[in-house]
């Protein structure tokens, strides 16, 4: 696995690829949380007065749902590009090692990533006493969604030998999550009026995603098609109730049952667990969050690459 | 292959199911048995030991709603995200106990809103007006914004915090509900939620008064209709009461006429000299003819329906006079009026004990059995009207003893206390009870008067030397110097005459005679000092602790205020008479010395001094007896010149002893030396927040002063920062790791090529150069 992974780690560094997607991602979000800043000061960090990295680390997530695929995108697909694929899984090294490997080497090169940024903490540093706590927290929060998009990416990766599609992939789908996290208050205002509708959204949506991944993991399209339209079929029924409810104008207040989904829904939402941790509160939750989202794509593509021993 | 494939698919779907259960499952345990480390370096987002320890007792959980405005001012856009956070965190911390919703109140529908959101006491917040905030205003039709929280326990009454703010600059750090202080709104809040007395059932406070409750209802006979019908109202309600709680009222009614001469004065039924306690009663009139009684004008004929109530407390008997009905339009209203009455008159309440400097001869003859008026006598009334206590005057002479049922004793100039006072005073303080020692180190002359032209008459405030004593025996001392400070308040007057010598034009004068507490004054983590910035302490002087001696005591103390930098003392360059020059504003290097260790030249009149003074301190314990401990005679009182042995004490627990000094606080004497437009907002407010919260943390104890009441402010940029230092910097985090990647790149970029051709020239595909020279020479 060793060797995986520092391969995987050198050929970062080899070409200037890698340095350029750290240069822009440097750029990028420094440009967005120093110069722009949109927590509202004008245009001016210095404006606000307050030491903090709050803003750095508040559009974190945003600029890493589009960077982290450009990190992973090339884990599996440059095997494919190179036909180096067959001979690693014809290695006698279990795909899970090699897909550790390959993951470590993303998250490792996600870390310098973050390293680079080192100046913004240093300015702080010498304009006054910033607290380290958030800070310190702000970059672990950075890390553990950033090993979570590398999971993703890994697995958007395996999919394909096309790059860029795997990109395209892994950052729709970190943006989705992204986005859940935000859309998690419209979910949760439905959630207090109709607990039912909103159960079943939570429910019925993996039901469509499972459908997708069965068509393309599984390459199994019946199955993948029946499934999700299971899926779609309660999702649409779901709307229907939700509706119905709304138009008899239906009290709004609280039920055991919505407390129960909007607490689920904070669950499952990345950002809230994201946010938690920035604000310097490490916590175990927050943790086994992240750490359940990596084993769910690593786990995931495992299976898809083992699939392809049945195609 | 299509079965294996197949095959495999419900595999992978069994096992993606199975890895989503495990999942859930280990996150569910996550969540249920969670460790958190709060790495903040003032642990804001964990609860305080005081929060806690109240959650722990609260058997039913908080709710919290915040309403906030949807499209805040430019300058608080983040407001509301930094108050999610804290609630957020709040509420994770507290373990289920406390339970948060915010609401947001969009431009459109805030004037619509406005009265219901008065109802739940919330107000908008008024704030520094930034760009674009005038239009805001209009387009909402009204000024402000909404920030407030309702914090709700049990069935006690819903309490408001409103204006709480983020900390955007300097100045927010002197408002009093801020993003940082929510854990100790909300906490106190629900403290004084839980010891708000629970109101009874009507039937068991009737059962709980020891006498019947007393009721006269004085009605004219005639009336006209919409009089009589208010009248009959109110009939029907008192008697229904009266019936259906047999035995528990003692009423009478008495049919008044409807001329004046007649009936607008009425004995008290129930006061055995009744005639000696009159009551004036409320009156509707039609006629506008009026006639003068008691000084006042009153219509020849008027109408009453006026019920008088009395009740007996603990405390005694209370009475009020109900004699507006017109907002109780049925018998229930009128019932439901009564009923609280009775609760107001019974509730037990909190008393503050004040003992006050002697009578003033300037405000006349002093009455027998009244408090002396002075200064300080207002204060009475302001706390008890604004912060509903009870405030009584504690004649320490006349009663001969200091009451034991005081939440807090507050004493007023106590170096002018004789040794008896000071002995009871202290007996009160050893047997565990809470004394404020407001030391008047020095007074001045505002009193137009009084002044001279260009001077303002400054005196030092002589000094019993048993309070020296005594103060020295727990470990204070209070010194003599008075402390001047630039952004000092309270200023003289200099006053423009004419020709006759008449005052025409009062004018106020730079003198430095009150420092304005600044946050950096205050111990930011007590309730004592909460709130207080801004407010100025007139004529102050410093206190110092001797940690010795109260080390060999065995006391607690905490220091409470300490102004920091730039303060100076006064140097009056006659002792004898220390006035000071009313163009006297510190800012003359020819009248200030700068230097602390220099030594002041002629004309020299403040000093800086070389540390930060201390000018309020708390001692906690329990405290010994000047007399006891030193076996000193208890002196007699006034006009009894025999002296008795101290009795021993025995210590009801600790108690605490809380030393200023200063007494003007808010002394209006000292008042009437502010701008009008400052009293009110700054100096009252403030003053009385100081009031409150030394009775607060007296009467809640523990259970207050442990809740952490600032949990420190966001760090800030230190010092002013020119353009060329942010561009700098903008540069070095916007291009300064790019810049090193590129020569990394670039390095890394060259070692290869060199690699590459290292190996090519091994495997010969390659000359080394050396080599083609060597050659092409050949």
């Amino acid at each position: 696995m060793y060797s995986i992974f520092s391969r995987e780690l050198r050929s970062y560094f080899d070409g200037p690829m890698g340095y350029g997607i750290i240069g822009a991602f440097v750029v990028v979000i420094m440009l967005l949380s120093v110069l722009l800043d949109p927590g509202g000061s004008g245009g001016d960090w210095f404006a606000r007065g307050e030491l903090s990295m709050r803003t750095f680390f508040g559009i974190f997530p945003w600029v890493a749902a589009v960077v982290v695929p450009a990190v992973s995108m090339r884990l599996w697909s440059e095997d494919r590009r190179q036909a180096t694929f067959e001979m690693l899984m014809t290695l006698p090294i279990p795909t899970w090692k090699i897909a550790l490997g390959k993951y470590f080497a993303g998250v490792l090169f996600l870390a310098a990533m973050l390293a680079a940024t080192v100046a913004f903490p240093l300015m702080l540093f010498v304009f006054g006493q910033p607290d380290w706590g958030p800070v310190a927290g702000g970059y672990i929060a950075c890390l553990l969604l950033g090993a979570a998009f590398v999971g993703v990416g890994l697995f958007m990766s395996g999919l394909t030998e096309n790059q860029a599609l795997a990109f395209f992939m892994a950052m729709l789908l970190c943006l989705g999550i992204v986005g859940v996290g935000e859309l998690r208050g419209l979910l949760g205002d439905m959630a207090r009026d109709n607990p039912q509708a909103a159960m079943i959204h939570v429910i019925s949506v993996p039901l469509v995603g499972m459908g997708v991944l069965a068509a393309v993991v599984g390459r199994d399209r019946m199955l993948g098609l029946a499934v999700g339209l299971i899926g779609f079929v309660v999702n649409a029924g779901a709307h229907i109730v939700n509706s119905g409810a709304e138009g008899e104008g239906a009290a709004r207040g609280t039920t055991q049952a919505g407390e129960f989904v909007v607490g689920a829904l904070a669950q499952v939402a990345v950002l809230d667990h994201f946010r938690e941790i920035q604000r310097g509160v490490v916590n175990t939750n927050g943790l086994v969050f992240f750490a359940g989202y990596v084993v769910l794509f690593v786990v995931l593509n495992v299976w898809s690459l083992e699939s392809r021993r049945y195609s | 292959m299509v079965n294996r494939r197949r095959n495999f698919t419900l595999h992978f779907y069994l096992m993606s199911v199975l890895v989503m259960v495990a999942l859930g499952a280990v996150n569910y345990l996550g969540m249920e048995y969670r460790a958190r480390l709060d790495l903040t370096a003032d642990k804001r987002f964990t609860l305080s030991e005081g929060t806690e320890r109240l959650f722990d007792k609260l058997t039913e959980p908080i709710t919290v709603t915040y309403y906030v405005d949807a499209e805040p001012p430019a300058k608080r856009i983040n407001l509301e995200r930094d108050v999610r956070d804290k609630l957020e965190e709040l509420a994770v911390s507290s373990g289920g106990k406390l339970e948060y919703r915010v609401e947001r109140i969009a431009n459109e529908e805030a004037a619509e809103r406005k009265s219901e959101l008065e109802e739940l006491g919330i107000r908008p917040t008024l704030d520094v007006l930034t760009t674009g905030d005038d239009e805001r205003a209009e387009m909402r039709g009204m000024q402000g914004y909404y920030s407030s929280l309702v914090v709700s326990y049990g069935t006690s009454k819903p309490k408001a915090v409103n204006g709480i703010v983020n900390l955007v600059e300097g100045a927010d750090e002197e408002r009093q509900h801020r993003v940082d202080t929510l854990e100790f709104d909300i906490a106190y809040s629900v403290l004084t939620m839980r010891n708000e007395t629970q109101r009874p059932s009507f039937g068991s406070l009737l059962a709980r008064i020891d006498s019947p409750v007393q009721m006269a209802l004085f009605v004219t006979g005639e009336m006209p209709s919409e009089y009589a019908q208010i009248k009959q109202t109110v009939d029907d309600a008192v008697g229904k009461l009266v019936n259906s709680n047999a035995g528990e009222f003692d009423f009478v009614r008495t049919d008044i006429s409807a001329r004046t001469q007649e009936s607008v004065i009425q004995p008290n039924p129930f006061v055995p000299d009744g005639d000696q306690a009159l009551i004036q009663m409320n009156w509707f009139a039609n006629s506008r003819q009026a006639m003068i009684v008691r000084g006042q004008a009153v219509p020849l004929e008027i109408y009453t329906t006026h019920l008088l109530i009395r009740v007996k407390s603990p405390e005694g008997y209370r009475d009020t006079s109900l004699g507006n009905f017109t907002d109780a339009k049925t018998v229930n209203d009128v019932q439901t009026k009564i009923q609280d009455t009775i609760w107001e008159l019974y509730r037990p309440r909190t008393r503050l004990g004040f003992v006050l400097p002697p009578h003033d001869p300037m405000r006349g003859q002093r009455q027998p059995g009244q408090p002396p008026a002075n200064g300080h006598s207002p204060l009475l009334s302001y706390i008890q009207q604004v912060l509903e206590y009870e405030t009584i005057w504690v004649d320490i002479k006349g009663q001969k003893r200091v009451p034991r049922d005081l939440a807090c004793l507050i004493v007023l100039e106590p170096n002018l206390l004789s040794e008896r006072e000071l002995y009871e005073i202290d007996r009160f303080l050893v047997e565990g009870g809470n004394v404020v020692m407001l030391v008047q180190g020095w007074s001045a002359k505002v009193d137009l008067s009084m002044m001279p032209r260009d001077k303002i008459r400054l005196s030092k405030e002589p000094s019993e030397p048993h309070f020296d004593e005594w103060l020295k025996h727990v470990g204070v001392t209070v010194q003599q110097d008075l402390l001047l400070r630039p952004n000092a308040k309270l200023q003289g007057y200099a006053i423009a005459q004419d020709q006759r010598g008449q005052y025409l034009e009062l004018v106020p004068g730079p003198a430095r005679l009150a420092p304005v507490l600044e946050p950096k004054d205050l111990n930011s983590s007590s309730v004592f000092t909460r709130g207080l910035s801004a407010m100025p302490l007139p004529l102050v002087v410093e206190t110092s602790v001797d940690a010795a001696r109260i080390s060999e005591l065995g006391l607690e103390q905490t220091e409470l205020i300490r102004l920091k930098d730039d303060i100076y003392k006064f140097l009056p360059a006659n002792p004898a008479i220390p006035d000071m020059p009313i163009s006297f504003d510190l800012k003359s290097p020819a009248e200030v010395e700068r230097n602390p260790n220099g030594e002041p030249g002629e004309g020299i009149l403040a000093q800086r001094l070389d540390h930060d003074p201390l000018v309020a301190t708390l001692l906690t314990g329990e405290f010994p007896s000047l007399w006891v401990d030193e076996k000193r005679k208890i002196p007699g009182w006034e006009g009894d010149p025999e002296e008795t042995d101290a009795p021993p004490v025995s210590s009801k627990g600790k108690g605490n002893l809380l030393v200023v000094g200063t007494a003007a606080t808010l002394n209006i004497d000292y008042l009437r030396g502010y701008p009008q437009k400052e009293i009110e907002p700054v100096v009252i407010d403030r003053g009385l927040t100081f009031y409150r919260n030394l009775s607060e943390a007296f009467i809640f104890g523990e259970d207050l002063v442990s809740l952490r009441a600032r949990t420190g402010v966001a760090p800030r940029i230190v010092g002013p920062v020119d353009d060329q230092t942010k561009m700098l910097w903008f540069l070095i985090c916007i291009a300064g790791a790019p810049a090193i990647l590129m020569g990394l790149a670039g390095m890394r970029t060259f070692a290869r090529t060199r690699e590459r051709e290292e190996y090519e020239t091994g495997l010969g595909i390659r000359e080394e150069k050396g080599q083609e020279k060597v050659e092409e020479k050949k």
